[in-house]
């Protein structure tokens, strides 16, 4: 057991950096009550941060580049990398011509492969430098590929390391000498432990998702770190069973993530647990990601030119009407730019703008016929185009300068509420038939909180904000861990359907803790919601986009549809409401805005 | 007329296109006051800013987004950063006699000493550099360069909870070598004056 100091300094560690839970804290300040020791420390650990923050700055000056070095600098640069490029290219030559020269035992190889793996055990490691010109160290000057250069030559033998090498996936590291090939060639073990490569079984769409649907399918127990790491300009995730689960020996798994013409692959190093930290320092990646990127074009509409009339392709499926409208060209532009609707005419969009577009007296006036029986009513605050509302229950002011609330959620049996609201100071409340209750919205992943059947369901994140936890009433119903930090709320929504509960996490979607990309073979599966009381959805499934709509895949397809865009480029993200929803798609090197909704 | 730019595969497109200039325009002062502070010498932070670019603009194509462009930059900065402390450490072992000689002679100022104003600066900064790096790198990324516990994360792919346990340890080190000094002494007098 923890002695009380230790404790009490370490939580005064944790108050300095605003990690102290309410319990916590309240624990702090019964010990520092009693104890002038520790009360030292955390005035002097408060004195010590404070000085950090202030003076510590002062020693590294701010400094100051005119834009003249700045161009200088710029095109040194650029003229390493054009160097850089061109010995990768003799590089390269160089190693075609020593292929060429082994045509006929790569030959023989490829013919008796059965698998796609075809790993390549070399006990010296010089020998093998012979067969990997493309990672020979003349082409990689930089600092961070000092890094790659790091197991010389001599030291596996030094160590009693063999190298591994896979060319297929384009990767190396260096194992313990003792290990010997099992059959099938994909695994090496010895007493001490073992590594073992396969691809990835599920698609995937990018490496945070691929790591995350690995880490979260059950078989690293309730409780993985996962964790997102770079290895010079190639990324790669690693992700260790949970503690207590000590059944599988399986316990340790690299992701190495590999493009090829017809997307991205992943690979899952499977290592022992006692050896992960050693294979993961000597991981190096022997040839870059082939190059996938299409040529994405942006292009600005003329402003003083209008739209011309677009004639929209129509036609029903499954009750709902499907209007495409062929915007223009991938070519000339790209949504994702704010002139891009400039090329789509005004009455494409006032078609159904009654239906699409928020409408916040219409919510509130829906609201208040809902709360009517509960005796609640929002009341519009003068001048009312600022749309600021205070909440009344029966005559009396229950919160004031209310800017906005989400959607209500009923229980199923009808008796009770929940409705998030957010006030103009900053705080955010949930409202429900027993009244007003604090909700910090930073806690929930800025999720709002659902009725699920008659149980009241949320999202919760922990302290280190690398998990999602779905709540049901009492119990934690669904715990999922986060490849890393994003910039991006790994969770996209929650809904309740019906009895179910449906959440969107970076493009995977769990319907009661299910998987629905397994159901569909889909690589992803993006911006679910209830269309008409049904579920509406996409999903990514080979190279094609499809949507599902209660059950039936409609008569449509596209390469791309825009989603999971930030900043700008999120107003052409997929929308959608209870009666329509409209997304951006791409088909045939056509760029098409389509609305698809039940009028 | 369109202009052809090259974005990353349709599934990883969050953030809009960057370019090797405009990382260079926005980034290149923070980049090199980070090298700066971790190397401790101008020459060598300058070397490991160009460095760092220079890996940036051949890795841009396969950029991933993952992380802002400050934070990738920053992780790659400290890369070069490490290189150039290994080569360092070479350097200073094939020395080590001829820095010894040296420093009977004479007190060595380096550039960080120019901007120490206080005593207690020194003291700070001076425990500070004595800090190991896997707990220094912390420390300089949240106090000199104000960045959060998720970005210092992504930057040196640890896990959040670790960045806070290594800035906890640092500051207990911190605290462990100083407190028996006069820095909080002088704190005090300074408040009563």
């Amino acid at each position: 057991m923890m002695r009380p100091h230790q404790r009490a300094r370490e939580l005064i560690q944790a108050h300095q950096d605003g990690l102290l839970s309410a319990a916590q804290q309240a624990e702090l300040q019964a010990h520092l009550a009693v104890c002038p020791d520790c009360g030292r420390y955390a005035v002097q650990i408060g004195q010590l941060d404070q000085l950090l923050t202030e003076d510590l700055p002062a020693h590294v000056p701010t400094p100051h580049f005119s834009d003249s070095i700045l161009a200088q600098r710029l095109s040194e640069i650029q003229r390493q990398t054009r160097r850089n490029l061109m010995n990768q290219r003799i590089s390269q030559t160089a190693q075609r011509v020593i292929w060429v020269g082994s045509a006929i035992v790569l030959l023989i190889v490829f013919a008796l492969a059965v698998s796609r793996l075809r790993p390549q055990p070399v006990a010296p490691l010089a020998a093998t430098g012979t067969t990997t010109p493309a990672v020979t160290p003349t082409t990689k000057p930089t600092a961070m590929e000092t890094a790659v250069e790091t197991p010389v030559p001599t030291a596996p033998v030094q160590t009693g390391l063999k190298e591994y090498t896979n060319e297929d996936i384009g990767i190396a590291f260096q194992y313990p000498g003792g290990w010997s090939a099992a059959t099938g060639g994909n695994r090496f073990e010895g007493s001490d432990g073992f590594f073992e490569i396969a691809e990835l079984p599920a698609p995937a769409a990018s490496l945070r998702q691929a790591c995350e649907r690995l880490a979260n399918d059950g078989s690293f127990g309730q409780d993985p770190a996962v964790d997102l790491k770079n290895v010079e300009d190639r990324s790669y995730c690693t992700i260790l069973t949970s503690p207590n689960k000590a059944e599988d020996n399986r316990s340790a798994v690299v992701i190495g993530a590999h493009g090829s013409e017809n997307g991205p692959r992943f690979y899952v190093l499977s290592v022992d647990p006692t050896h992960l930290e050693s294979i993961v320092t000597a991981l190096r990646f022997t040839k870059p990601l082939p190059t996938q990127a299409a040529a994405w074009v942006v292009s600005t509409p003329d402003p003083n030119q209008p739209a011309p009339e677009i004639t929209p392709t129509v036609q029903e499926a499954a009750g709902l009407t499907i209007e495409e409208y062929p915007v223009v060209s991938k070519d000339i532009d790209t949504p994702g730019h704010f002139e891009f609707n400039n090329r789509i005419p005004a009455s494409v969009f006032d078609k159904h703008r009654a239906v699409r577009e928020y409408n916040p007296a219409a919510r509130v006036e829906q609201n208040n016929q809902m709360l009517g029986p509960f005796g609640y009513k929002f009341v519009l605050k003068e001048p009312s185009e600022n749309q600021i509302y205070d909440l009344y229950n029966g005559g009396a002011l229950v919160q004031a300068d209310i800017v906005s609330m989400a959607p209500i959620s009923f229980s199923e049996s009808g008796e009770k509420f929940v409705l998030q609201i957010d006030v103009m100071t900053g705080e955010s409340f949930i409202l429900q038939e027993d009244g007003l209750h604090p909700w910090n919205p930073g806690e929930h992943w800025y999720i709002p909180a659902v009725y699920v059947g008659n149980d009241l369901t949320w999202v919760e994140n922990t302290s280190d904000m690398n998990s999602v936890a779905i709540r049901k009433g009492a119990e934690v119903v669904f715990n999922f861990k986060n490849a890393g930090m994003s910039p991006e709320n790994p969770i996209k929504s929650l809904w309740a359907w019906g009895e179910r509960w449906v959440a969107e996490i970076d493009g995977l979607v769990y319907v009661d803790g299910q998987l629905l990309n397994d159901q569909l073979g889909a690589s992803e599966v993006f911006n679910w919601q209830m269309l008409q009381g049904k579920p509406f959805f996409y999903f990514r499934k080979g190279d094609k986009v499809q949507i599902s709509y209660d059950g039936n895949v409609l008569p449509v397809a596209y390469d791309d549809v825009m989603h999971y865009q930030c900043c700008e480029a999120s107003a052409f993200n997929p929308g959608g409401n209870d009666t329509i929803v409209w997304f951006y798609a791409l088909r045939d090197n056509t760029w098409y805005y389509v609305e698809i909704g039940k009028y | 007329m369109p202009v052809s730019v090259s974005l990353p595969p349709a599934s990883d497109r969050t953030l809009p296109v960057v370019s090797i200039d405009r990382l260079v325009s926005d980034h290149y002062a923070a980049v090199n006051r980070l090298t700066l502070s971790i190397l401790g010498d101008a020459e060598d932070a300058d070397d490991a800013t160009q460095e760092c670019f220079i890996a940036a603009a051949r890795s841009l194509e396969n950029y991933r987004y993952e992380a802002s462009p400050r934070t990738w930059l920053f992780s790659i900065a400290i890369n070069s950063c490490r290189g150039m402390l290994r080569k360092r450490k070479v350097r200073q072992t094939i020395n080590q006699t001829w820095q010894a000689a040296q420093t009977l002679f004479s007190k060595e100022i380096g550039p960080e000493d120019e901007t120490i104003h206080h005593e207690k600066e020194f003291l700070l900064w001076d425990a500070v550099q004595e800090l190991d790096d896997k707990h220094r790198l912390p420390v300089l990324l949240h106090y000199v360069h104000g960045l959060s516990a998720p970005e210092i994360a992504e930057i040196l792919g640890i896990s959040e909870g670790t960045v806070h346990s290594r800035l906890h340890y640092a500051r207990h080190r911190l605290w462990q070598q100083l407190h028996t000094s006069n820095l909080f002494q002088m704190d005090r007098q300074e408040a009563s004056q």
